[in-house]
């Protein structure tokens, strides 16, 4: 019995040892496919509910980046992608969540529409195709729907038009953001 | 004829050529979208209308953005468009109190995003209206 039991240990060792194994497999191929989420955390947004425009604008400009900051988390990024150019402080005021997330939502597009004309990012296309169904932009003018589809393509005056507005917001937000001590968005 | 007739045939036929293809070439027509701003709240710290609302520069306008108010309002104000991305603004124009006309805001390209904001130098106005032309 003895003699049997030990080998039942190193079995079961083995049987543990294999099963770590096929877990941290499982898992390296989970870090392998983690540029996924940011088409994720797009469909994520697309589903979410619509934005209530009626609320009362509440946050001053460091509230409102402390907000940006924590609903930021949700809406996805290229890597080395921030939101820290936005010129809470400058614009002054008052700010109400659904401008926040809309700013959020409208910077985030860009920072992918730029990542999709530099060819950087293998994700870029999948994310801007969720793009119009985001809250802020699923009842806008479809415009938006019109520029990725043109991303696509590889052109068209919509996207150039999206392009060079996002590229001139990005420049902007580079200088901002060094100004106010942070790091700028890539 | 003398050489200071020719020289001056010469320059009234360039000056002819010119208004000729000045008839000639079409005016550009452009047609403006017109959006209602019902019920804008404003005090002396600055807001955005309709909770953020982004508006795009017209592709069939000249690339202006231009506000009037429709309402007579009773207090000076200042009225910007900034962007939709990071908050800078594109430009504002400072309306007296009573004024209806419209001003331009800024100008930019087609397609361009912005936001509506805007203060009053003193007091508060609730619930004026007007309208947004670009």
């Amino acid at each position: 019995m003895t003699s049997s039991r030990v080998p039942r240990k190193v079995l079961a060792l083995l049987v543990s040892s294999a099963s770590i194994a096929a877990v941290l497999t499982v898992s390296g191929h989970a870090g392998a496919s983690a540029p996924d989420r940011p088409v994720q955390q797009a469909d994520d947004l697309a589903a979410a509910p619509d934005l209530d425009r009626s609320a009362p604008a509440g946050y001053d400009p460091a509230q409102a980046r402390s907000v940006a900051g924590r609903r930021g988390a949700a809406v996805p990024l290229p890597p080395n992608g921030n939101f820290n150019g936005i010129e809470w402080e400058r614009a002054g005021g008052v700010f109400g969540d659904a401008e926040i997330e809309g700013a959020l939502e409208f910077n985030a597009a860009c920072q992918w529409m730029r990542a999709a004309h530099d060819g950087t990012n293998g994700d870029a296309l999948a994310v801007l195709d969720r793009v119009p169904n985001w809250p802020t932009f699923r009842h806008g003018d479809g415009s938006i729907g019109q520029a990725v589809a043109e991303a696509h393509a590889g052109g068209g005056p919509v996207y150039e038009a999206m392009l060079a507005e996002c590229e001139a917001s990005h420049d902007r937000e580079v200088r901002y953001a060094a100004e106010q001590g942070l790091t700028p968005s890539s | 004829m003398s050489a200071l007739l020719r020289r001056r045939s010469a320059a009234g036929g360039v000056v002819l050529a010119v208004l000729l293809a000045l008839a000639a070439s079409p005016a550009r027509a452009y047609t403006f979208v017109y959006t209602s701003i019902p019920s804008w709240n404003l005090s002396t710290i600055t807001s955005t209308y309709g909770g953020g609302t982004q508006f795009h520069i017209s592709t069939t306008g000249d690339g202006s953005v231009q506000y009037r108010w429709t309402d007579v309002t009773d207090h000076d104000n200042d009225i910007s468009g900034a962007s939709c991305s990071d908050y800078s603004s594109f430009g504002d124009h400072f309306y007296l109190a009573g004024v209806t006309d419209y001003r331009t805001l800024f100008s930019s390209f087609s397609g361009l995003c912005f936001v509506l904001r805007g203060y009053v130098t003193s007091g508060a106005m609730y619930g004026y209206s007007g309208e947004l032309k670009r």
